[in-house]
């Protein structure tokens, strides 16, 4: 890191800078990554930027837009296509071609395809991953559950099972206060993870296949969206806005019994839950199935950067398959973006929580995308406007809050971007 | 006084604008420059890589369009309704009170500025907590006299009533201390005739305090009516503008479109639309101060 | 002490004293709940957190705080900003306030009702373009566009204090030194500035209390972590951090402290500095 030291030990290196954002143990993590890449690369100096998630987007924007961007950078898939659009990023496929040991079959095709723009490859994939369910086993054993995983074995992990575990497991005080709730998801704001499974298990979808227009008026995505809104708002197993204020519901804190998220909390997990015990398990099944989503980040150089061949080493890196083992294997920082990797026994079998590793495996082979294109943000600012009354219990029916939300998005994509 | 200002008319004016150059230069630069360039900006449609004139569709789309044009500016006018009349009182108030010859005037005026000298992002930080609904002191000291708060950040129609409430929380800033020099500032010898008169404190008051007061009264509402149209950054750090865009302010969606769609031909339009706004306000109010706002003999 | 009503009824003092005491409790409430949490472990602010007195004082949330993040960087960065444009602001402003306030030019009223104007002006009509400028320069993620105003007067609102202050400087005092051969720049530095200490100190605290706060300047201008200011470093505190929020608290008080310490060390002066005969047109 910079500092007014009088001699620059880095004096001579390629200056690189690499910006990404992540909860603390990520950030240590990849600051580590980092100082080993320096070591490994004694021609290159790479200094880390940690920018917090919250504001993260503003800033990759805004320094794309003043000639400030760092050479490499993780971006959120969200945001990927919009910006790859823009000219904004290198095009790694000339790299890509030169490096004999960059085989593109070695890779889970999701994980290529995020990162392709125009069939041309602008991004190395990491952070990938399915959406599956954490859950409390403890909670489950008090309240005299059968293990959802096993069940998922047998394929009875239903949405109707889940439902009436997450009401078996929350709990009031005499006053009537929660004290525990069934289950949660993550950013109390955007359930969106949790709906997109739910509206697939139910034969549902958002946009149809050209993205012109939305679809989630289908009688299927409105039951899944009426069931995620009655499990909050009927069956009060999930806290609601107010009652998340502030973290005061966490799983780590042993006061949610499930909560939806990606596989980058093991780690996390690991380290802070000691009073139970905890393991993963697939999304619950609807009648078509229980298909997920899968998302991954990029690794992307800036158009501006003067030194790609030192950047392309440094995502290679990155993304090398010795940090994969290391990270995803060994640390389960993540899901490996590598098959091979993902179906290696060392992968499958581990020593410490969360046992059920298939379900990774599965969330990802049964993995659906979602419909994320340059437009992503300006219909999914429409659709969360109408779909929060229904979050937030304004409205209690799914029926017409989708039908809004449906000509609402049908606008926006039938306008011109960026107005 | 006009008799030293006649001999130093003689006085080079080149010394004056010389030495007023360094506003004038930064006015130039960074107001005049750049308030041509946002009105012209206005009605193009630019996100920093593609420019393209669009004549008024900016603006056509904010008044026809935008449900969160209308939303935030519905906030912000509600919430200028209630902040700048409770905040003017109450700033009055305390000056009023600190003016009292009352023991320890710097103790409490330190207690009362105390909320104004606390960074805006701690301030928001710490107040997301007093309005937690469930653990936050508000409501817990509401519940000890048997009332259940309402879910303030989380239930739009609380959260206009949270931010007011937090703005009262400085108005024991800079304004009262405006107030407070202004009252310091009325002649004692103004009250000592008004008693001799058999005047009472209320008569007081109302005859010479408040007119004596009302060019200072008139500065903090135009100040302050062009403040209460800027709230951002607690918005921005308590709530994001939620819920349900309840506290999407003025100022911060045009933030959001600005520097996170870089939609910046609309912001500019969004910016020339406030500033009309403040305008036509500043306007009415100077015209209605006539009424009320009183002026000493002019010594210009 | 001046006061308005020096003779109170003694049952009007109580009222006084009982208004006083009951406001300053409401308002310095947060304030002290603020440092109180900053002092709890995590499991007590979880448990109880309608208890004011933490059970036991965890200095340590500090020291977390403090070395969490490069904290101490975002002080030291804070800091470095903050003083320069207040000197800056005190200096360039008391300059531009003595030509308003000692010289007849053309223009002259004109130029100070438009000066007085700007602060009518909303900030979003102008902050587009200016951040294309600095963008054009090249000077995003430098500390230029935040500093930039101060060396151009540093505000309306503060020229005319010192404008105001000025004028009440009585007119002989330049004179005299004029006919000693003083140079206008003399008679502004050795003259009107020795005598205007409170208008000074005024106007440095709040130069300063408007840097140390600036939330949105730096939230579009800084982008290296590095470079931050303690207002998005404390943002970034939360986001990174929010679930350990007694650390949040500490980090506040961090950010807190020095503004009270300043504002003791120019209360002397404070309301001195605000003069106000002439406000409002005249």
């Amino acid at each position: 890191m910079a500092c007014g030291c009088g001699v620059d030990p880095n004096a001579g290196k390629v200056p690189l800078r690499y910006m990404a954002w992540g909860n603390p143990e990520q950030m240590a993590l990849e600051q580590h990554l980092c100082e080993e890449f320096n070591q490994k690369n004694p021609d290159v100096h790479v200094s880390f930027l940690r920018v917090p998630g919250d504001e993260y987007g503003l800033k990759m924007m805004l320094m794309l837009a003043s000639h400030t961007a760092p050479d490499v950078m993780r971006v959120d898939h969200y945001n990927f296509p919009s910006l790859v659009e823009k000219g904004y990023f290198l095009d790694l496929t000339d790299l890509a071609n030169a490096d004999t040991s960059f085989h593109r079959n070695d890779f889970f095709p999701q994980a290529i395809d995020e990162c392709l723009y125009k069939g041309r490859l602008f991004g190395l994939n990491v952070l990938f991953g399915g959406v599956l369910i954490y859950y409390n086993k403890s909670m489950f054993r008090e309240a005299g559950l059968d293990d959802p995983a096993d069940l998922a074995k047998r394929g009875q992990w239903t949405w109707d099972r889940f439902r009436i575990s997450a009401i078996k497991m929350t709990k009031r005080d005499a006053d009537g206060h929660p004290t525990q709730f069934g289950f949660g998801a993550p950013g109390s704001g955007s359930t969106f993870p949790v709906l997109a499974c739910a509206i697939w298990g139910f034969g549902g979808d958002m946009l149809d296949p050209t993205m012109t227009h939305a679809v989630f008026d289908s009688p299927g995505a409105i039951r899944a969206f009426q069931m995620i809104a009655d499990f909050r708002w009927k069956d009060h197993s999930c806290p609601t806005q107010a009652q998340d204020a502030n973290s005061l519901f966490t799983f780590e804190g042993g006061k949610l019994g499930m909560v939806f998220d990606f596989m980058g909390m093991t780690p996390r997990y690991r380290k802070v839950i000691h009073k139970f015990d905890w393991d993963v398990c697939p999304v619950p099944s609807g009648p078509f199935g229980n298909p997920t989503l899968c998302k991954g980040n990029q690794l992307v150089i800036s158009a501006e950067s003067s030194h790609p061949k030192e950047a392309w080493r440094f995502e290679r890196f990155m993304t090398s398959e010795t940090t994969e083992n290391e990270l995803y294997v060994k640390l389960r920082r993540c899901f490996p973006t590598r098959k091979a990797m993902a179906y290696s026994p060392e992968y499958l079998k581990s020593s410490l929580p969360p046992f059920n590793n298939w379900a990774f495996v599965d969330s990802v082979a049964n993995s659906r995308p979602l419909p994320i294109n340059d437009r992503w943000s300006e219909w999914m600012t429409a659709f969360s406007s109408e779909i929060d009354n229904l979050i937030a219990g304004r409205e209690r029916d799914a029926g017409p809050v989708l039908r809004r939300a449906k000509i609402k998005v049908d606008k926006v994509l039938a306008d011109e971007a960026g107005f | 006084m006009s008799v030293n200002r006649r001999k130093l008319t003689h006085q080079p004016g080149f010394w004056g604008f010389l030495f007023i150059s360094p506003w004038l230069l930064g006015f130039l630069i960074f107001t005049a420059g750049p308030m041509i360039a946002s009105f012209w900006l206005s009605f193009q449609k630019y996100d920093l890589v593609s420019i393209r004139y669009v004549g008024v569709e900016n603006y056509r789309r904010l008044f026809q369009e935008d449900p969160l044009f209308w939303k935030s500016l519905k906030n912000t006018v509600f919430y200028a309704l209630f902040s700048v009349p409770l905040g003017i009182t109450g700033s009055l108030s305390i000056a009023l009170l600190l003016n009292q010859n009352v023991r320890g005037q710097r103790i409490f005026r330190t207690c009362f500025y105390l909320p104004s000298l606390v960074p805006s992002v701690a301030s928001a930080l710490v107040w997301q907590w007093v309005f937690n609904a469930d653990n936050g002191i508000l409501n817990t000291t509401l519940r000890l006299i048997g009332i259940t708060g309402p879910q303030w950040l989380q239930d739009e129609r609380a959260t206009p009533w949270a931010f007011i409430a937090m703005s009262l929380w400085g108005v024991g800033g800079a304004r009262m201390v405006i107030f407070l020099a202004g009252l310091q500032g009325i002649p004692e010898s103004y009250y000592e005739a008004a008693k001799l008169d058999g005047a009472s404190s209320w008569k007081c008051f109302r005859k010479v305090t408040l007119p004596l007061l009302s060019p200072v009264m008139f500065f903090n509402l135009i100040l302050g009516v062009i403040g209460s149209f800027q709230v951002f950054t607690s918005a921005y750090v308590m709530t994001g503008g939620g819920p349900n865009n309840a506290s999407l302010f003025y100022a911060l969606y045009l933030f959001r479109n600005a520097f996170n769609y870089f939609k910046l031909g609309k912001a500019s339009a969004m910016a020339w639309i406030l500033f009309t706004i403040l305008l036509v306000l500043t306007l009415i109010q100077f015209k209605t101060s006539k009424r009320w706002v009183h002026y000493e003999g002019d010594d210009k | 002490m001046r006061g308005t009503h020096r003779d109170g009824h003694p049952y009007a003092r109580i009222a006084i004293y009982s208004l006083l005491i009951s406001g300053a409790v409401v308002f310095t409430v947060p304030f002290v709940w603020t440092i109180m949490t900053s002092l709890k472990s995590g499991e007590e602010f979880a448990s109880a957190p309608s208890r004011l007195i933490p059970h036991r004082f965890v200095w340590d949330n500090f020291h977390k705080a403090w070395t969490a993040l490069p904290f101490a960087r975002f002080m030291l960065n804070t800091v470095l900003i903050t003083a320069i444009s207040t000197v800056a602001s005190v200096v360039t402003g008391s300059i531009v306030a003595y030509g308003f306030s000692r010289f007849q030019f053309r223009a002259r009223n004109f130029l100070f009702f438009t000066m007085l104007a700007t602060m009518m002006l909303p900030g979003q009509v102008t902050q587009i373009p200016v951040f294309m400028i600095w963008r054009e320069l090249r000077a995003i993620d430098t500390y230029y566009p935040l500093l930039a105003g101060s060396f151009f007067g540093g505000g309306a609102f503060n020229i005319f204090l010192m404008r105001q202050f000025f004028l009440s400087i009585p007119h002989e005092l330049d004179e005299a030194a004029m006919i000693d051969g003083a140079s206008y720049v003399r008679i502004w530095w050795n003259v009107l500035m020795p005598l205007s200490g409170p208008v000074l100190a005024t106007v440095a605290l709040f130069s300063f209390l408007g840097q140390w706060d600036n939330f949105e300047g730096p939230l579009i201008y800084l982008n290296t972590p590095e470079k931050y200011t303690v207002s998005i470093g404390l943002r970034m505190f939360q986001d990174t951090f929010g679930t350990n929020f007694e650390q949040v608290m500490a980090a506040s008080v961090l950010h807190i402290l020095p503004t009270i310490v300043l504002f003791f060390i120019a209360q002397r002066y404070f309301l001195r500095g605000i003069t106000l005969s002439g406000l409002g047109g005249r």
